[in-house]
């Protein structure tokens, strides 16, 4: 287990530089035009450009620029040209939130999409699994943005049972802090409870196909017994990878659309905001550390995933 | 005169299709009976009902669409139709199941030793801290060696014979008066599948346990069984003592099944008369070795062993000459042949076709071979592209060797006539088709470009025994008709000596043994051919061990 | 059931093709031409197609401003259809794109194996790090003032093949993966050796034979590609980095009518349920695709045979 541990790692490291130079290449190489003007905001003095270009290396080789660009965005120096606001700390500021939406979406995307899941795949073929796989398909087709929008103003704003948006920080009110969370929460869940539950309803489905599944039967255990002790653990295993990539991707700035609509003030909105405004530096930043997050999570869900199955410890 | 364990009378199973007369009878009114400490054989080829049958006692047959009727009764209670808390009770308990592959039949998540106690524990035979070590005992009792540590093994690292093992201290751990055993042993290789047929009949003498045990292989019934019932089509077409019906087969189906199994006392071939002796062999392999490098635990010094798949082999066929092959799983005769027909590069030695030395022959030198050095492969279902058309698949080669489409078309034709088949047959596709036909079509495939030498890889394996005999029938003439030399390649020693001239074995990658056919089946030089034809189970009742 | 909506989805790109028809003959109304001063008839009186304080006229349910105007007077009907071919004929090409190249991608990795294929893996893994939207809005923030410059090959700033290409780009490994997958399986299968014992050099192979055998798995994956694309348009258009206004795209359109919500709603529900609409339409569609090619799976349709 330790050698496979140690290859994981190994392969991290790789995988974090080579994240590193695509977002560079995105950032500073592809597009056409001057970087430097780029960066520099909606009406910039010439001197403001020359001092943006020396400080990210604009008019040296590509192996320098790179160099600085990561020690800007790394080293915590670099700015949004556009706010004059340090980029590291305005990500700093949003986590919490970030992290409240992801972690709330999360548990309840995996309970209901579990629950679901296997309810569709007990009830395979009536009409209580046709009615779920069909709100799935309805989840997973729904715009997030579209919905949340929806949800904020018919349930919050006219409505009034909820609030329509913002954010409050857990140390301030914990009670006020769920409640403003249940909407974003629900609207970002609902897709991938839509996922998640055919995921998990396949899984489900193809594992009781297995021969172990009719060894289990033949040993005299009951069909709970066999679901709970066999089936269940065995499409599980999927589930977990997929998890750690979604819940990576939600922290790391997909929730981008959702905070964006409840207006949660967390990393995604941020980025968000930048885009509109065509601000490099804050997005280049969330992209980096978004990526850098995902690939540290993956490689510590890989790392479960072998203590789950055995057998990976072998091949990979 | 005990009281039957078992009595089946009239089972039928039907399989209910998408319209109202689409109904599939997989069992068509099948009655039998086991008695106590009987070993009772359900044999027959694949379709023919015989694994639906036993499924369908202890109502295993997991598909919805199933229609079971009839009656089975285990003592006092019916066993078709039975609940399912009835069935739960007496599964693993009074009625066991061994099944064919205990890789899948085993849950790879977790260990063994979990997975024997689950049973005692849910039967409620012992406390969880007395079941694991009833799991050890169980697992030294069917040979398992180590067995205090093996009883925390995973399913995948122990070897098939042992995972087979397992299967049978499973079924075994709360003392069941009925073992079911489908396929017990297909999956195993000959001398593992003797240890495992050994380790049965033990256990039948000591637990007086009634086994039905259903197989295709008539070595394995004739080395095991007291009573044999030979199924055809979802009926049992004949039952009797295994001497009885091996002696004086009654049924027609029988008597085919019975005579086209080949056997290790059987006649041998003649060597059909040869075009240019002479002219020294088809093909030569000199001290042949292929090596694999071994998948890395890369960090430590020095890295690990190769993998020596073949480890110095020098062979020869001549002309007109069919050399058979033979070993157990593992021992490098398929990675052989490939390296033979240069599918494979050989890491040391030489490889030559015809005194041509073809070892280091680039792609363009080995375009030209192909016409004359060809390869027929095991798995009919595998070795056809289900995407093309037969036609596509046996005019292949012709069109890479720019052939003309109109000559390509007459030569398929001639090709599928020649095989058995039809001209039609070629614009079918493949999954229309039944195993020993994909044969025929591969076999066509091979011949398509009028080779020399053709390299059989367990051609034969995955048919049904009376489908084999037709296609070894149509290898020969072939051979006959067209000169060709056979490199045969099998598992099967019976097969081998019908087919060969001269035979050689094959252990652990080297060759250790290699004599003309009848010397080597009569008086073996090596302890290994002689251990492996010990092992053979033969389809003489009278010659069984025991 | 399935099949049903396939028609759907075939009717909405009907729909979609034949806007410049309506817009023309029937609502007599160009997408991009403001109209904030216009007046219309309503019930015989004349009526601000734009109101003083900014709001717009709700769906009249005939020709002209069929479903209403927006905030700068335009036709909402008018705009809903041309911004479904913006945003389909986006989704269909970028679709496309990604099939193509997850097609050679996984076909050339799982083929030639060994470092072709680590090499591939490591690229997919390297896109696959970025969570999709955030990548998609990287690049479409990245491109979106000067355009592309990759070599000799350039495009234009806020051009429709500039999303077309991030997005394809992004969905790449999400198709390439399984394709890998399905012609590593291939691989070991006899055939393949068989085909190689015969001569078939690599091209041959490829295309010959393991692509026959691959398109079931494409022709599954094809309508959730497109629907997934569709879905990343809206998406970077409501971010502002994908469709560039006054070009309507049903993204942009739901991004200028949230800020209307509690005046105009119909100018958020119309785009967003044409959208959700479509990527329902494709997503069962697509399930039923795939339920029809393996028949194993217990569908949730029922058992159909095609």
């Amino acid at each position: 287990m330790t050698g496979f541990v140690l290859r994981r790692l190994a392969q991290m490291v790789v995988v974090l530089f080579a994240v590193s130079v695509l977002t560079f290449l995105i950032f500073n190489v592809i597009p056409n035009g001057d970087p430097a003007s780029r960066m520099a905001g909606k009406s910039p003095t010439e001197s403001q450009v020359e001092a943006i270009r020396a400080e990210w290396g604009f008019d040296e080789s590509l192996p320098v620029q790179y160099v600085k660009t990561m020690e800007q965005v790394l080293g915590g120096s670099a700015i949004s040209y556009f706010t004059q606001l340090n980029v590291r700390e305005e990500i700093a500021r949003g986590l919490p939130a970030t992290l409240s939406l992801a972690v709330g979406a999360a548990i309840l995307w995996m309970t209901m999409g579990i629950a679901l899941g296997l309810l569709g795949a007990l009830r395979a073929g009536r009409l209580s699994d046709r009615l779920i796989t069909f709100f799935a398909l309805a989840g997973v087709s729904l715009p997030v943005f579209w919905l949340g929008a929806l949800m904020a103003y018919y349930l919050g704003f006219k409505a009034g049972w909820f609030p329509n948006g913002g954010y409050v920080p857990f140390t301030e009110d914990p009670l006020d802090w769920a409640y403003h969370l249940v909407l974003p929460c629900t609207a970002l869940a609902i897709l991938f409870i839509g996922f998640y539950s055919r995921v998990l309803r396949s899984s489900v489905l193809d594992t009781m196909s297995e021969d172990f599944v009719r060894t289990a039967r033949a040993k005299g255990l009951g069909e709970r017994q066999v679901l709970v002790r066999h089936v269940l653990r065995n499409s599980m295993i999927p589930i977990v990878t997929l998890w750690g990539l979604d819940f990576g991707a939600v922290v790391a700035g997909g929730a981008i659309l959702t905070e964006t609509v409840f207006d949660l003030q967390g990393v995604g909105q941020y980025a968000a905001e930048s885009v509109g405004q065509l601000d490099v530096p804050p997005v280049l930043a969330v992209t980096l550390f978004g990526a850098f997050f995902i690939v540290v999570l993956n490689t510590v869900v890989d790392i479960v995933y072998a203590a789950l199955d055995p057998r990976i410890r072998i091949t990979a | 005169m005990s009281a039957p364990l078992l009595t089946v009378s009239d089972l039928a199973v039907a399989f209910e299709g998408e319209g109202e007369n689409d109904v599939t009878r997989a069992v068509d009114g099948v009655s039998l009976e086991l008695a106590p400490g009987e070993i009772l054989a359900l044999v027959g080829e694949s379709g023919c009902g015989k694994s639906v049958t036993a499924l369908s006692l202890i109502g295993l047959l997991g598909a919805a669409n199933a229609v079971t009727t009839g009656s089975a009764r285990y003592g006092d209670s019916e066993l078709i139709g039975a609940s399912d808390d009835e069935l739960r009770r007496l599964r693993g308990k009074e009625l066991a199941m061994v099944f064919q592959d205990p890789l899948s039949s085993l849950n790879p998540v977790l260990r063994v030793g979990d997975q024997i106690a689950e049973q005692i524990l849910v039967h409620g035979q012992a406390s969880r801290a007395d079941a694991r070590a009833r799991a050890v005992e169980l697992l030294e009792r069917v040979g398992i060696p180590r067995p205090q540590q093996r009883v925390d093994s995973y399913p995948h690292e122990l070897s098939g014979g042992m995972r087979q093992r397992v299967m049978i201290a499973m079924a075994l751990s709360c003392a069941p008066r009925i073992l079911i055993a489908d396929e017990p042993t297909t999956a195993l290789d000959v001398t593992v599948q003797a240890q495992i047929l050994d380790l049965i009949r033990e256990l039948r003498a000591e637990t007086g346990a009634g086994v039905l045990l259903i197989t295709h292989d008539f070595g394995v019934v004739a080395e095991l069984a007291d009573r044999i019932a030979v199924m055809d089509a979802g009926r049992i077409v004949e039952q009797g003592t295994v001497e009885d019906v091996f002696e004086r087969p009654q049924d027609a189906h029988t008597q085919r099944l019975l005579a086209a199994v080949p056997r290790l006392d059987g006649p041998l071939r003649e060597r059909p008369a040869v075009a240019a002796a002479g002219d020294g062999p088809i093909l030569a392999l000199e001290n042949l070795a292929v090596a694999f490098p071994a998948r890395g635990r890369g960090l430590r010094r020095g890295g690990p062993e190769p993998l020596r798949a073949v480890d110095g082999v020098t062979l020869s066929i001549d002309p007109g000459e069919t050399v058979g092959l033979v070993g157990e799983s593992g021992c490098g005769k398929s990675t052989l042949a490939r390296a033979a027909v240069r599918l494979l590069d050989p890491t040391r030695g030489s490889v030559s076709f015809a005194g041509r030395d073809i070892t280091r022959a680039r792609r363009r030198e080995l375009d030209s071979l192909r016409a004359d050095l060809q390869i027929v492969f095991q798995d009919p279902y595998g070795s056809l592209n289900p995407r093309k058309k037969a036609r596509d698949i046996v005019g292949l080669p012709l069109r890479l060797n720019g052939v003309s489409k109109a000559e390509t078309a007459k030569r398929i034709d001639a090709l599928l006539e020649r095989v058995g088949l039809e001209r039609a047959h070629g614009d079918r596709w493949p999954h229309e088709f039944s195993g020993g036909q994909r044969q025929r079509i591969g076999i066509a495939r091979a011949l398509a470009l009028d080779p020399r030498l053709v390299v059989l890889d367990e051609p034969v394996s995955a048919l049904d025994v009376s489908v084999q005999a037709q296609i070894l029938e149509l290898l020969d003439d072939l051979q006959r008709e067209l000169g060709l030399s056979y490199l045969f390649i099998s598992h099967d020693l019976s097969v081998v000596r019908q087919v060969s001239d001269r035979v050689a074995v094959m252990q652990a990658g080297k060759l250790v043994e290699i004599a003309p056919v009848a010397e080597l089946y009569a008086r073996p030089a090596h302890p290994y051919t002689a251990a492996l034809l010990r092992a053979v189970p033969v389809p003489d009742p009278r010659r069984r061990a025991a | 059931m399935a099949l049903a909506f396939g028609v759907l989805f075939v009717v909405l790109v009907l729909g979609a093709l034949a806007a410049p028809l309506w817009a023309s003959s029937v609502a007599d109304r160009e997408p991009n031409r403001t109209n904030e001063t216009g007046k219309i008839e309503v019930d015989g009186k004349q009526v601000d197609v734009v109101s003083l304080e900014g709001v717009p006229i709700g769906p009249q349910w005939r020709g002209e401003y069929f479903l209403g105007a927006d905030a700068n007077g335009r036709d909402v009907m008018v705009r809903l259809l041309y911004g479904a071919r913006n945003s389909l004929l986006i989704g269909l090409a970028a679709a496309l794109l990604t099939t193509i190249l997850a097609t050679i991608v996984g076909l050339v990795a799982g083929y030639f194996g060994r470092w072709v294929d680590a090499v591939a893996r490591s690229a997919l893994d390297v896109i696959w790090a970025f969570p999709v939207i955030l990548l998609g809005v990287a690049l479409g923030t990245s491109l979106a003032v000067g355009g592309l410059r990759i070599g000799p090959f350039e495009l234009e700033a806020g051009s429709m093949a500039i999303s077309v290409l991030v997005i394809a780009v992004v969905y790449v490994p999400y198709m390439a993966r399984p394709i890998r997958g399905e012609v590593l399986a291939l691989r070991e299968r006899e055939f393949v050796e068989a085909a190689r014992a015969q001569g078939v050099g690599p091209l041959r192979m490829m295309a010959g034979e393991l692509l026959p055998n691959l398109t079931s798995t494409i022709i599954v994956f094809a309508p959730l590609m497109v629907a997934n694309a569709v879905l990343l348009e809206a998406a970077l258009s409501f971010l502002g980095v994908g469709v560039v206004p006054p070009d309507p795209s049903w993204g942009n359109m739901i991004d200028a009518g949230v800020d209307k919500l509690v005046t105009a709603p119909h100018l958020a529900i119309a785009p967003g349920l044409m959208l959700v609409l479509t990527v329902l339409a494709l997503n069962v569609f697509g399930d039923g695709v795939r339920d029809a090619f393996d028949p194993r799976s217990d569908s949730a349709w029922g058992t159909r045979r095609i």
